[in-house]
């Protein structure tokens, strides 16, 4: 009884940190000096929100969203190697 | 007992993550941020998806998050490495004009 607990405000502090965690990346978003450093920030935030979809199957017991992050995962990687390739062609000519 | 291991890694997982967030604000140049995102947001998330294996204790769980850890060991790096090829090919491009 008294282990839920700690694990229910374990879950809420956690919840929090992440949430504020996501700032810097957006400062990073709006002010990185070129294109690949924005790339980078939004892949940061996509790992955050991962990270709280991670957090929430334990907030709420729906072992559904782990499927969620799968999916996410794969887009998350492969998106970020197509925008470099698309950088990379426009940086040739 | 379970409850408390689950709660130290969320905990744990999560400040890593903040510390990552830290790094990408902080860190001079573009390969060092690269640096911070890359691995120390991969060990944050590990550490998660092992909270939510104690926590389910669930075979199909268990596979989903071996592919989910498989694909952000392997496929991230790879990602973040054709980034770097772009900054260098960017940087060569400034130096060549000036």
């Amino acid at each position: 009884m008294n282990t839920e607990i700690i694990l229910d405000w374990a879950v809420y502090v956690s919840l929090g940190i992440l949430t504020i965690s996501m700032f810097w990346p957006f400062v990073r978003l709006f002010t990185g000096p070129s294109m690949p450093d924005r790339v980078v920030a939004l892949d940061q935030i996509t790992l955050i929100i991962v990270a709280i979809i991670l957090v929430d199957v334990i907030y709420s017991g729906e072992l559904v969203f782990v499927d969620i992050v799968l999916v996410i995962s794969f887009i998350l990687t492969l998106g970020t190697m197509i925008i470099s390739k698309f950088l990379f062609k426009s940086a040739k000519k | 007992m379970i409850d408390l291991i689950i709660a130290l890694l969320i905990l744990l997982g999560s400040v890593v993550i903040f510390i990552a967030g830290i790094g990408i604000l902080r860190f001079p140049n573009l390969l060092a941020r690269m640096h911070a995102v890359t691995k120390v947001s991969s060990f944050g998330l590990l550490l998660l998806l092992m909270a939510i294996n104690l926590f389910a204790l669930n075979w199909g769980v268990f596979i989903k998050s071996i592919i989910i850890f498989f694909v952000l060991i392997n496929l991230s790096p790879m990602a973040s490495f054709m980034l770097a090829k772009v900054s260098k090919q960017i940087d060569e491009k400034r130096t060549n004009t000036e």
